[in-house]
């Protein structure tokens, strides 16, 4: 069953002297349930704003993106807000935490926007998968005290909290070291396992693109290159 | 995690620029509410120092000093009034009592003060208790015994039954001038006023005016040494002997505290007296009403730069909430990856400001009262001046106009939050 499909997507930036320069031109990408994807590309190539627009976090130009049999380029904003907290789950290469709040903290934070779990039960889950990635001893620490690979695993643990049906992998492993790379892959790929959720994964490891179910370069993706148009 | 424990935790996380903003807040209002307060804590002091004294009536000259030399014993007294004058005075119809006040001569700065049994009977309003009332021993009955104020017998360490020797003039001198031959006897205390008469030496008139005529005969006058002159029914003082035509000019008086029988008796004695050429008659409310305008414009500027530091406290809490929020900008993105809607970050940035500014502004008003508490202390042991520091509503309205203003303030950065581009501000690393 399709969880995401994109058609006709192009996605333009503003520039300098209002031209919008065109990032992404994508005729039709599609995510089934369950699936495990890996998107292959260099960088620059678009990946990182494929994620962002099927997160929500940005809006495609043209096109349009259905996730979970709703058009997410139709929703209002508050409305994509709460699909990407309730059904979606976040890695990214920089583990994005926020610097002020402990481990547990940063995990509790998405429980809280996803409102998927009752209040109660949010500290224990929270706990409970920092325990699972190995971060028991570390509940109360903050990023700064963390290594780059605990950090990691406490983004895995964020974006598992809320039980999403989707998990989207920025280049995830990019700036670990190879062993705490090959730790993290295990992590994120037992969890989408565990949860049956779908996962679509931005890499430039070919060793880690092909452990998923298939795999897909932003060349095959993407339309050739775009001209840019002038106005909005 | 709820929006208030998150926008904690952010806070937590900038101890110190939460600390600084919030100290620079405090700052602004502890300084603009303690002018405010000491100010009208002043006022007040003055104002209730003033109420028992009624209408004031001493020698031409200015009115100030006149105000000065009774409610306040500072400055040099005027010339005294003629005996006959107060005598007159005394039984004027629309008198209901006359006090005698007559300054010349002091006890280590103390200034001692001839005046009738009446001054102890002196009230701020008709149904008030007496102002004065006395904590031990009792009042004068003869010559050269003193009943002394509060703070005389605290800082001279004198109790009922003690001597002491009076000092020419009305300053402390190096060198001084004693009238040794005349000590005085402590035999009363009075109760503390918070008022300047706590620094006074009570004496009946007859020991001041021996004193004096004393001092007239050492200089070749021909004082008799009698007792205090025989004055009229209301003249609130005890019937002396009859004293000679010179005595009688040096038996003068620098001030006599009238309260008239009504308040059309105030008046007319207060117009007929200041049309006349030997006397005038001043309402100690009105001078002390100039006094204040006279304060006002220093007070005024003080307040001036209190606000012109409440200013600078909202400039500094501005520019701080605009720096963290220009830092935190990756961390609302963060919040959006993850769910939180614009009003939530919004919300967030918000209650940071709020809480900043909340405890800025209720350390600010701890502050100010602390810091008018030791400064009242402080005022009211230099001038003997009650400073009431009280609470009032208004106050705290400034405080919330400076905590609105810096909710206000803290809107800019909120904006910001909530318009931030998410996936700008993810790349940024």
């Amino acid at each position: 069953m399709t969880l995401i499909s994109m058609e006709q997507v192009v996605k333009r930036f503003r520039i300098q002297g209002g031209i919008m320069m065109p990032v992404l031109d994508v005729p039709f990408f599609e995510l089934r349930q369950g699936e495990r994807k890996a998107l292959v590309g260099p960088s620059g190539s678009g990946k990182s704003t494929l994620l962002h627009l099927i997160a929500g976090i940005s809006r495609p130009t043209e096109g349009s993106i259905t996730f979970m049999g709703k058009r997410m380029d139709l929703l209002r904003e508050a409305e994509l807000d709460r699909m990407r907290a309730a059904h979606i789950g976040y890695v990214h290469q920089s583990f994005q935490l926020v610097p002020g709040f402990t481990a547990l903290e940063n995990v509790l934070a998405a429980a809280s926007f996803g409102r998927v779990l009752d209040k109660r039960a949010r500290r224990g889950r929270a706990a409970e998968l920092l325990e699972q990635a190995g971060l028991g001893h570390r509940l109360h620490h903050r990023p700064a005290q963390l290594s780059q690979g605990e950090q990691q695993r406490v983004a895995i643990a964020r974006a598992l909290v809320n039980g999403p049906e989707l998990l989207l992998a920025d280049e995830p492993t990019a700036s670990l070291d190879v062993s705490t790379a090959a730790q993290v892959m295990e992590l994120l790929l037992a969890a989408a396992s565990d949860t049956g959720a779908a996962l679509l994964l931005c890499t430039h490891d070919p060793e880690q693109a092909a452990r998923m179910d298939s795999s897909v370069s932003m060349r095959e993706l993407s339309r050739g290159p775009l001209s840019p148009a002038k106005g909005a | 995690m709820s929006l208030l424990s998150m926008a904690i935790r952010n806070l937590m996380a900038r101890k110190v620029q939460t600390a600084l903003t919030a100290a620079v807040v405090l700052v602004g209002i502890a300084v603009t509410l303690a002018v405010l307060i000491l100010s009208g804590g002043v006022r007040g002091g003055i104002e209730r120092a003033s109420e028992p004294f009624g209408l004031l009536i001493g020698s031409k000259g200015s009115a100030n000093q006149l105000v000065f030399n009774t409610i306040f014993l500072m400055d040099r007294p005027l010339d005294n009034l003629s005996h006959a004058y107060y005598e007159k005075l005394a039984g004027d119809d629309e008198v209901q009592t006359a006090v005698p006040f007559a300054l010349g001569d002091q006890y280590r700065g103390f200034r001692i003060v001839g005046t009738s049994a009446g001054f102890f009977d002196l009230k701020g309003r008709p149904a008030d208790p007496p102002y004065f009332s006395l904590r031990d021993g009792r009042l004068f009955s003869g010559p050269f015994q003193a009943v002394i104020g509060a703070e005389v017998a605290s800082r001279e360490g004198l109790k009922v039954g003690d001597r002491f020797v009076s000092e020419h003039g009305v300053a402390a001198s190096a060198e001084p001038e004693e009238h040794g031959e005349h000590p005085y006897e402590v035999v009363g205390i009075l109760k503390p006023v918070a008022a300047p008469s706590d620094q006074g030496i009570y004496v009946s008139m007859d020991s001041y005016w021996i004193s004096h005529e004393h001092g007239h005969e050492e200089e070749g006058g021909t004082a008799d040494g009698g007792q205090e002159p025989s004055t009229s029914a209301k003249a609130s003082s005890a019937p002396g002997p009859a004293v000679s035509d010179e005595d009688e000019a040096a038996r003068g008086v620098t001030a006599v505290l009238v309260k008239p029988k009504s308040y059309i008796g105030l008046m007319k004695l207060y117009q007929q007296t200041n049309a006349g050429k030997e006397a005038q008659a001043v309402l100690p409310g009105q001078t002390l009403a100039k006094l204040f305008d006279m304060l006002g414009s220093g007070e005024q500027a003080l307040r001036s730069i209190g606000y012109v530091i409440l200013g600078m406290a909202g400039l500094t809490v501005c520019l701080s909430l605009y720096g963290s929020a220009m830092e935190r900008r990756r961390s609302v993105a963060i919040l959006r990856a993850i769910g939180a809607g614009r009003r939530h970050v919004m919300a967030i940035v918000l209650l940071e400001s709020s809480i900043v500014m909340l405890l800025g502004c209720a350390l600010g008003i701890a502050g100010a009262y602390g810091l008018s508490a030791v400064l009242s202390g402080y005022i009211g042991s230099r001038v003997s001046i009650a400073v009431t520091v009280g609470f009032q509503w208004s106050h705290l309205g400034i405080a919330g106009i400076v905590l609105a203003a810096g909710i206000a303030a803290g809107l800019i950065p909120a904006l910001a939050a909530y318009r931030a581009e998410t996936a700008r501000y993810l790349a940024i690393q």
